[in-house]
């Protein structure tokens, strides 16, 4: 005999595990798409995919970071509007992003004595400079200084390696401090991916040793 | 002493709690004797401040939440008129496995669509890669590099070539054969990929390391399904149905030309280790 049926415990599991999350998602979803009828779509269809896909989530694991995950491949496979390339080039030498990168030689004649960093950073001016961002820096920074993801979760979430996702983060946060005007940054800018600022080799990561140890 | 640009590149994994603490001492050290080192990682804590701060205070809109409850409840629904549907129809399948009862499968389905036959999922035109993957090396047919029905033998063929054990899949009630295997790939992993006549028609069957599966669950537009009580996930592409579960580490796709109804049937019948 086939039996089919529906589970009528999974509902109440889902909705207990996962409507918790949903300010983060929703915020997550606004900041990604910029426009409230997007997020509302973008939120709904990665809820949804959840729900479907809810026995494939290990109970007792980071749910947030799944369903984070779930938002950032639906926003990227769906919502994404700028190739990779393009953003790139945004990011890229000559743009107003990268002005501030100078040499260190450069700049620091011209240096101001005082801690600009240590001005106070206005939420509003903060997450706008942050909505200026190409798309895939925008994620790898709200996942990481919104959601606090770790590096690997983050990579998970965008299908990249963590030095990818290292060198991205490290370049949107110095595009924002420079739109903000906290700092003038020493280091050039990479330009492409093929060149990450972090080189992985010489770089030992905590999580890395978690697991050998 | 390490330099500016050095620093810079790990000052963020610093920030973030990420560096180990050989690196982070490196790091520490330069700050300290690097005014300009210092004012970006003042900076970049800043920008990190500034960002967790915004966590605060946002609240998802009603509207959005009533909307999504209300979804839920349309997939609740739907799921119920699907397995309704699949009632009805199962025994007027246009692919009927010859002389094989039913016996012993169960198959339930916690999401709305179709399982029936000649209807292909709505989300294909995602064009997803680990179901386009193994349905077009399913479909390309390449010839096999160990042939003949022999179990151990094919066994043997993929022993030290792959990381994962190999061994046949049989098929329980239903006329299967085992034509012969090759190494494949399922996104970028090594593969190994064995062929099968079931009731006279072409079925492949891929092992790989289950570890690409979480990924592609989570992207790809395969509909969970269960099978037998275990969890296993059905696509449909180009005409041809990818049934993918896991074993103990081990990652299963079933691939068929054959309806999603069918292919279902004849994965029920796998004996996967
Ligand atoms: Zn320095």
């Amino acid at each position: 005999m086939v039996e089919l049926r529906v589970d009528p415990g999974r509902r109440k599991r889902f909705e207990s595990e996962v409507l918790p999350h949903l300010d983060a998602l929703h915020r997550t979803a606004l900041r990604l798409t910029r426009s409230q009828a997007d997020a509302d779509d973008l939120v709904q269809d990665s809820v949804l995919k959840a729900y479907r896909f809810f026995d494939h989530y290990e109970a007792g694991t980071n749910i947030r970071a799944w369903l984070l995950r779930l938002l950032t491949n639906v926003f990227f496979s769906k919502y994404r509007r700028q190739t990779l390339d393009s953003q790139l080039k945004t990011l890229g030498q000559g743009d107003p992003v990268a002005d501030g990168w100078m040499g260190a030689a450069t700049m620091a004649p011209n240096r101001e004595p005082e801690r600009l960093a240590e001005k106070a950073i206005l939420e509003g001016s903060v997450m706008r400079a942050v909505e200026e961002l190409p798309e895939e820096f925008r994620a790898v920074l709200l996942l990481a200084d919104v959601e606090g993801l770790t590096y690997r979760e983050i990579a998970e979430s965008m299908g990249c390696p963590i030095g990818t996702i290292m060198s991205r983060l490290h370049r949107a946060r110095r595009a924002v401090a420079t739109k903000l005007g906290v700092t003038h940054t020493s280091n050039q800018a990479p330009k492409d991916e093929a060149s990450p600022v972090v080189n992985m080799n010489d770089f030992r990561l905590r999580q890395k040793k978690e697991v050998a140890g | 002493m390490s330099g500016c640009d050095e620093t810079s590149r790990y000052l963020d994994a610093w920030l973030d709690g990420e560096l180990d603490p050989g690196a982070s001492l490196i790091v520490e050290t330069h700050i300290a004797r690097c005014a300009q080192c210092a004012d970006e990682a003042d900076a970049i804590r800043s920008i990190k401040k500034a960002l967790a701060s915004t966590r605060e205070g946002h609240a998802t809109p009603g509207h959005l939440r009533s909307k999504l409850l209300a979804a839920l409840d349309a997939e609740d629904q739907s799921a119920v008129r699907t397995v309704q549907a699949t009632r009805r129809k199962r025994h007027g399948s246009a692919f009927a496995l010859a002389g094989a009862a039913l016996a012993g499968i169960a198959v339930s389905t916690g999401w709305r669509g179709s399982l029936g036959g000649t209807t292909p999922v709505a989300g294909a035109a995602m064009m997803p890669p680990i179901l386009e993957d193994i349905a077009q090396r399913h479909a390309r047919n390449l010839p096999v590099e160990v042939s003949g029905a022999q179990p151990d033998q094919v066994s043997n063929f993929f022993n030290g070539r792959l990381d994962i054990p190999v061994r046949p899949v049989r098929f329980r009630g239903v006329s299967a054969r085992l034509v012969g295997a090759r190494i494949s790939n399922v996104s970028d992993r090594m593969a190994a990929a064995l062929y099968y006549d079931v009731e006279g028609r072409r079925v492949s069957v891929f092992m790989f390391d289950a570890s690409v599966l979480p990924r592609a669950f989570a992207t790809d537009s395969l509909r969970p399904v269960r099978v037998n009580n275990q969890p296993a996930y059905l696509g449909y592409v180009h005409g041809y149905t990818v049934v993918i579960s896991e074993r103990a580490g081990v990652g299963y796709a079933v691939a068929s030309d054959m309806p999603p109804d069918a292919t279902l049937s004849i994965f029920a019948r796998a004996e996967l280790q």
